[in-house]
């Protein structure tokens, strides 16, 4: 299997295990700037992916009849819809975690830039 | 570097503080820890809970013993302790887990505290349930069992231990994260309080004597007297005490007093009340300033004058049933909620207790229910236990046989405005104008142990066990339906204040309160005692073989006490009890169908009245195919019945067309409108003259009125009339969210069917019935049969199957079997 992919995996098993436990989003996050040499595009896409799918997880082990009157109730109040609802949560979370991955991205690629100006300036 | 770049990264480092400034706002919406966490079961599940063992005796937080609840698969809670102490501990632990969100609504509601939680929309009923010193009450009833009854008090303590203790350790119920306010912690206090709130509900006395005079202000004693009798029409001598009233050998006339003299009295003439016609009338503003003062304008409006919903309950001897065994049953009617007053439970410490019925939430103990040899049902007894007073005052003074005192006054800071209500030695001031004021003396201002009733009542053996217990019944005045294995009876226990009048003749006599407001500033009208003991309403064993108590008069006019203040419902449902339980011995199948049964009396006696006047006039084609129903109808309100939907709207109209038009005309829409009894008796003796219209006018205008509304809204089809698609059923959840509230469901019944489905036919008749059987109980402890059902489930969680699993089998006249049913999990205390 892709070196990779495991490592993909392990992030996104540390990801969603610390928001099952801490009930806060901020280390897939964090996690997500470790996409930062993928290509932008690729690592805010795996970003999305460890955010969304790490606050999607809890809804796994509840029960479906519930999570839809709970949503049922709360989407006719607000006026939202029912699956967007649902959603709404890992999405932004997904989001954040994207926005990370992109930060990583783009500091690296700052980073890079810097760096091959001051070998360029050494050369001089 | 290039700019571009710094741009970018500026860009996406504000995007992901926006985002997770998002993700802070929507938190009650994290998968984890947010609403979807209440989603992690559909069902109760088993619990394991780690409570603190303290020694016997204390009164820390803890149990002395471990402590099992199991929960069965109607959702009824099996409580069993080793003592009374841990008993009350896991009920309250138990009520929290399944009603803490309601409890705490409702004490708050009682307590005056609501706008605190919710918004100023609930001031007027928090200042409603402080003029009525609801919150003084609870406050010195707390005190009265501290003091008087400690180990009681203790249980009450234990029993908020409970509450508390799961408030502590538990996630609170999904209402509050999204009303977005966290529970207070519970106290006896607040107990006492709903059960003040609970006694304020059924009280009668406060709202209806205000009621009856604006009605007397404005229509004169004819119409009063001829719309709201002092008893109703058709029911005499048919309840609870057969015959003249006469009870342990004593009445009326004993007292040399004629009955027929007594009862053909002006009750609301000074001699009988201290006030003057005239002085009533100057006060008008003053009291329906004191109604809105004191109406809770969100959950009970007006309780009206002669409300026409109250509750039935019926016994039967040994004697009178198949088995030889005595056979009870009850269905107290009440506002329905979602979740339900009720909470199904048995409590049982060996040796001790063993009861299984129905609690309050928030109150401990079993209210309704039953024990392996005892059971026993309530229903309002309607006689007053409250009066009103006209009170003068000058300044900060009140008039009393001519003198002035001070007042006391109840000075309190609310939502940022300070109130005073003033406290004469009647009651609380619930409205002033100038020199006059109205105050309210209740029953439920003096402390009284309720509760030790209640608990006895969870302890009876015998028949006699359940006398003794309601000597310490207080309030409010209520109709307990009681059998033993071998024994059936009644017994109306409760505190009636009594005032003693002289009559025109100069004889003086003790009756129960009063159909006006009574002259505060004299001694003469001042309460002095109460009904005692040995003379209240009660039958054991009845020669007849059963006795009922639908909220009617349960003595006759020969009674030593007249109920002068006596508020019945119009006895439509105690007439199809009585000819019911007349015609034939009865056993569980024959009450269960008396429970469901639908027909109106009231339709039989006045659809022939309707058809001779309709009969004559001139009907178009449609309306003598509507009256060809009305004339086949059998009076029975099923949801397809097509005859009830258009004798209902005849009614409707009638009423519109006169009282409701007068109401309205006068500003006076909140008064109830009167009898149909009444309707009946003027139709049928030519004394219907009202407003303008009479009997033949009347009838046909509002029949032709009602065939013309129902074809605008069902259609030209007669045969698609049907009750069903114009009454329908709405049990409101305590949220008020329509979206898990249950209903609106096609509904059978109407205002005197005994399975009742009242709904009010002005000003356009919306049938939404919001009122009916709370529970339905059917038991005779010596077949060891129990069976029972309410609208609703024992949880308030909306996504929990117990939010409603009782609901179907309620709606179809169905009941739970409370014996040998399977546990679906089990809470250990230990």
């Amino acid at each position: 299997m892709n070196k990779n992919f495991i490592l993909y995996l392990i992030i996104l098993l540390i990801s969603a295990l610390s928001f099952l436990i801490t009930g806060t989003a901020l280390i897939p996050i964090i996690l997500s700037l470790s996409f930062f040499r993928s290509k932008r595009l690729i690592s805010m896409v795996l970003g999305f992916l460890t955010g969304f799918i790490s606050s999607i997880a809890p809804l796994l082990a509840y029960n479906l009849y519930a999570v839809i009157k709970i949503s049922g109730l709360i989407s006719s109040v607000i006026g939202l819809n029912q699956i967007l609802l649902i959603l709404a949560f890992p999405l932004i979370v997904g989001m954040a975690s994207m926005l990370t991955a992109a930060l990583g991205s783009q500091i690296y690629l700052i980073l890079i830039d810097l760096r091959s100006k001051d070998s360029a300036l050494g050369d001089s | 570097m290039k700019i571009g770049q710094v741009l970018i990264l500026v860009l996406i480092i504000v995007l992901l503080i926006v985002s997770m400034d998002l993700e802070n706002q929507f938190s009650i919406l994290n998968t984890q820890n947010g609403v979807w966490s209440y989603a992690i079961n559909k069902n109760f599940t088993n619990l394991d809970v780690k409570v603190p063992i303290i020694p016997n005796g204390s009164l820390a937080m803890g149990i002395y013993s471990p402590v099992s609840i199991s929960i069965d698969s109607h959702g009824v809670a099996h409580i069993y302790a080793s003592n009374l102490h841990d008993l009350f501990f896991a009920q309250g632990f138990y009520m929290a887990y399944t009603r803490l969100f309601q409890m705490e609504i409702q004490s708050l509601m009682a307590s005056g505290n609501l706008s605190l939680y919710l918004g100023k929309t609930f001031l007027d009923s928090d200042l409603a349930m402080r003029y009525l010193g609801l919150p003084y009450n609870a406050f010195n009833l707390e005190l009265f069992y501290k003091e008087d009854y400690p180990q009681y008090y203790a249980f009450m303590q234990s029993f908020s231990n409970g509450i508390n203790y799961y408030i502590e350790h538990y996630k609170e119920p999904i209402y509050f994260k999204l009303a977005g306010f966290q529970p207070f912690l519970w106290s006896p206090f607040y107990s006492f309080a709903w059960e003040e709130y609970m006694t304020l509900f059924l009280t009668t006395g406060i709202y209806e004597p205000l009621l009856s005079d604006v009605f007397l202000n404005i229509y004169g004693y004819y119409n009063i007297s001829l719309f709201y009798p002092y008893y109703p029409y058709f029911t005499r001598n048919i309840t609870v005490v057969p015959g003249d009233g006469t009870i342990d050998g004593f009445n009326l006339t004993d007292q040399n007093i004629s009955p027929g003299y007594l009862w053909n009295l002006d009750w609301y003439k000074s001699w009988a009340t201290g006030i003057g016609n005239l002085t009533l009338k100057n006060n008008e503003n003053l009291i329906v300033a004191a109604l809105e003062n004191i109406s809770d304008p969100f959950i009970f409006q007006y309780r009206g004058l002669f409300n026409d919903v109250g509750s039935n309950s019926w016994v039967i001897n040994s004697n009178y049933s198949d088995s030889g065994y005595p056979i009870l049953a009850n269905d107290p009617h009440l506002t329905l909620t979602i979740p339900s007053l009720w909470i199904p439970d048995q409590l049982y410490v060996p040796g001790i207790m063993n009861v299984t019925g129905w609690s309050l939430a928030g109150i401990p103990g079993v209210l309704i229910g039953h024990t392996q040899n005892t059971s026993w049902g309530i229903t309002d007894s309607e006689g007053n236990s409250a009066n009103d007073y006209l009170e003068y005052i000058n300044g900060s003074y009140y008039l009393w046989d001519g003198k002035y005192y001070p007042m006391n006054y109840r000075n309190f800071s609310y939502l940022g405005k300070n109130y005073s209500i003033g406290v004469t030695n009647n009651g609380p001031i619930i409205a002033r104008i100038g020199h006059y004021g109205i105050s309210v003396n209740w029953t439920a201002q003096s402390p009284f142990p309720v509760l030790i009733s209640e608990l006895m009542l969870d302890e009876s053996h015998n028949f006699t066990d359940m006398l003794n217990a309601l000597k310490y019944w207080g309030y409010p005045p209520e109709n307990f339906a009681l059998v033993s294995k071998h024994n059936a009876g009644y017994l109306t226990a409760g505190l009636y204040p009594l005032i003693k009048v002289t009559l025109p003749d100069g004889k003086i006599v003790n009756v129960i309160g009063s159909r006006s407001l009574l002259n505060g500033s004299n001694s003469n009208y001042s309460v002095e005692g109460y009904v005692p003991f040995s003379y209240l309403p009660h039958v054991i064993d009845p020669s007849r073989g059963f006795a009922f108590a639908p909220n009617q008069p349960t003595v006759w006019e020969n009674y030593p006490y007249p109920f002068i203040g006596g508020f019945w419902s119009s006895g439509g449902r105690a007439m199809s009890i009585y000819k019911f339980l007349e015609s034939h011995k009865m056993n569980i199948s024959d009450t269960i169908a008396l429970q469901s049964n639908l027909t109106d009396s009231w339709a039989g006696m006045l659809t022939p009245i309707l058809m001779k006047y309709l009969e004559t006039s001139s009907l178009s084609t449609i309306e003598i195919q509507a009256l060809q129903y009305l004339s086949e109808w059998n009076h029975t309100a099923y949801e397809d019945s097509i005859g009830m939907t258009i004798y209902w709207y005849t009614i409707s109209f009638i009423y519109n067309d006169t009282f409701y038009r007068s109401f309205n005309e006068n500003n006076v829409t909140f008064l109830p409108l009167p009898f149909i009894t009444s309707i009946i008796y003027a139709f049928e003796y030519g004394k219907f003259n009202f407003d303008g219209y009479n009997t033949s006018t009347l009838i046909p205008l509002a029949f032709k009125q009602a065939v013309n509304y129902l074809i605008n809204r069902l259609g030209t089809n007669i045969s698609s009339w049907k009750w069903g698609r114009v009454h329908f059923l709405y049990i409101e959840s305590l949220t008020t969210l329509e979206q898990i509230s249950i209903g609106p469901l096609p509904f059978y019944g109407d205002d005197h069917t005994v399975s009742v489905g009242p709904a009010t036919p002005v000003p356009s008749p919306a049938y939404y019935v919001t009122l009916s059987s709370s529970l339905r109980e059917i038991s005779s402890p010596g077949e060891g049969i129990y069976l029972g059902v309410i609208p609703g489930g024992a949880s308030e969680d909306f996504y929990n199957y117990f939010y409603e699993n009782q609901f179907n089998s309620w709606y179809n006249h169905q009941y739970y079997n409370f014996l040998n049913v399977g546990i679906v999990a089990v809470i250990k205390l230990e």
